[in-house]
């Protein structure tokens, strides 16, 4: 149940990239698809167990730890990747007073 | 062709729904065995640190050229002439209350990032949260001041040559002694390589909103 609503959340993401025309939009989308894309490892990771994985005094089901943390990359980098996007956006947005994308590629092509 | 990409992902998602995704059954628990092995116990830690340094490695690089790229991008760019700060004492004050808050959590998920949960990205997000908060209420000039009389940049660039440096020590073989497991002072590399990257993401997002802020302002 929990894995079809994050698939969902992905694959409104994945066509929010494709269908929105305006960039931020897209951005956003992208935000959404990655997102999905966390929840999903954090589903994974809790399969067998649902408690955090920190040794403490007693053992208790833990979390698989792997997964949680190929995923802490991945946010990471998304982070750092959507402030560069923003920035070429505003980039792109200076030299065409527009965001759609395309109108932008209209007043690019020769 | 919107009607293809729809149905393809519709299939997609259909079929990731009904092939059985089998999760394995191990004779040992990772949990314990990481924690034997890196000799932390917060396993999220050690993993990343340790077994997967060499891909942390990347991480903190991809994170430094993004930055890099922020700045250089908007280099070139006209700086926008008025911002307009939060003015009145409440904010101000909630915001500088805020700050302090978040500063100290900021350390204290750095220095035990690898007992409790934490870590060296989620401590320099702390961090930069704390400093996105003074920069949002004083004045840009003043931000400006300290970020280069501090010379932040070159500390940044520093911490990233020093992680770099221990990680490929790390790599190569050399491990500092484990000590007793769970105190402070324990893990060998993994504490310091926590710090060392908390200073980075804090420096790194203060680089990024300053120029956020100075080329855009704040609404």
């Amino acid at each position: 149940m929990l894995e079809a609503f994050v698939f969902a959340t992905i694959l409104l993401g994945f066509f929010g990239i494709i269908f929105k025309k305006n960039l931020v939009m897209k951005i956003i989308s992208m935000d959404v698809m990655s997102t999905g894309v966390v929840g999903y490892y954090v589903v994974i990771a809790a399969r067998n167990g649902l408690f955090s994985p920190i040794v403490g005094d007693r053992p208790v089901a833990y979390a698989d730890p792997v997964p949680q943390a190929v995923i802490l990359t991945a946010i990471v980098i998304g982070l750092s990747i959507q402030a560069l996007m923003l920035v070429g956006v505003m980039k792109l947005a200076r030299d065409n007073p527009t965001l759609e994308t395309s109108e932008i590629e209209k007043s690019n092509t020769p | 062709m919107k009607w293809v990409y729809v149905l393809a992902g519709i299939t997609f998602y259909i079929k990731m729904l009904l092939v059985s995704n089998p999760s394995p059954t191990l004779t040992f628990s990772i949990v314990d065995a990481v924690a034997q092995d890196s000799g932390v116990p917060n396993v999220v830690s050690g993993i990343i640190l340790r077994n997967r340094l060499y891909d942390t490695i990347f991480e903190v690089i991809v994170f430094t050229i993004a930055i890099m790229g922020c700045n250089f991008l908007l280099s070139n760019d006209r700086p926008l002439g008025q911002i307009y700060q939060f003015p009145d004492q409440s904010s101000v004050l909630l915001a500088r209350l805020g700050a302090t808050i978040s500063a100290l959590v900021g350390i204290e998920l750095a220095i035990r990032g690898h007992l409790s949960p934490g870590g060296g990205f989620a401590a320099g997000v702390a961090g930069g949260t704390a400093i996105g908060l003074i920069a949002m209420t004083s004045s840009q000039e003043w931000m400006q001041g300290i970020y280069q009389r501090w010379h932040a940049a070159i500390w940044e660039k520093i911490s990233v040559l020093v992680f770099v440096l221990l990680s490929m020590m790390t790599l190569a073989g050399i491990e500092l002694p484990h000590g007793e497991m769970g105190a402070l002072f324990s893990g060998g590399i993994v504490p310091i390589l926590n710090i060392l990257v908390a200073i980075k993401v804090a420096l790194g997002s203060w680089a990024v909103v300053l120029i956020f802020i100075r080329y855009r302002g704040l609404l």
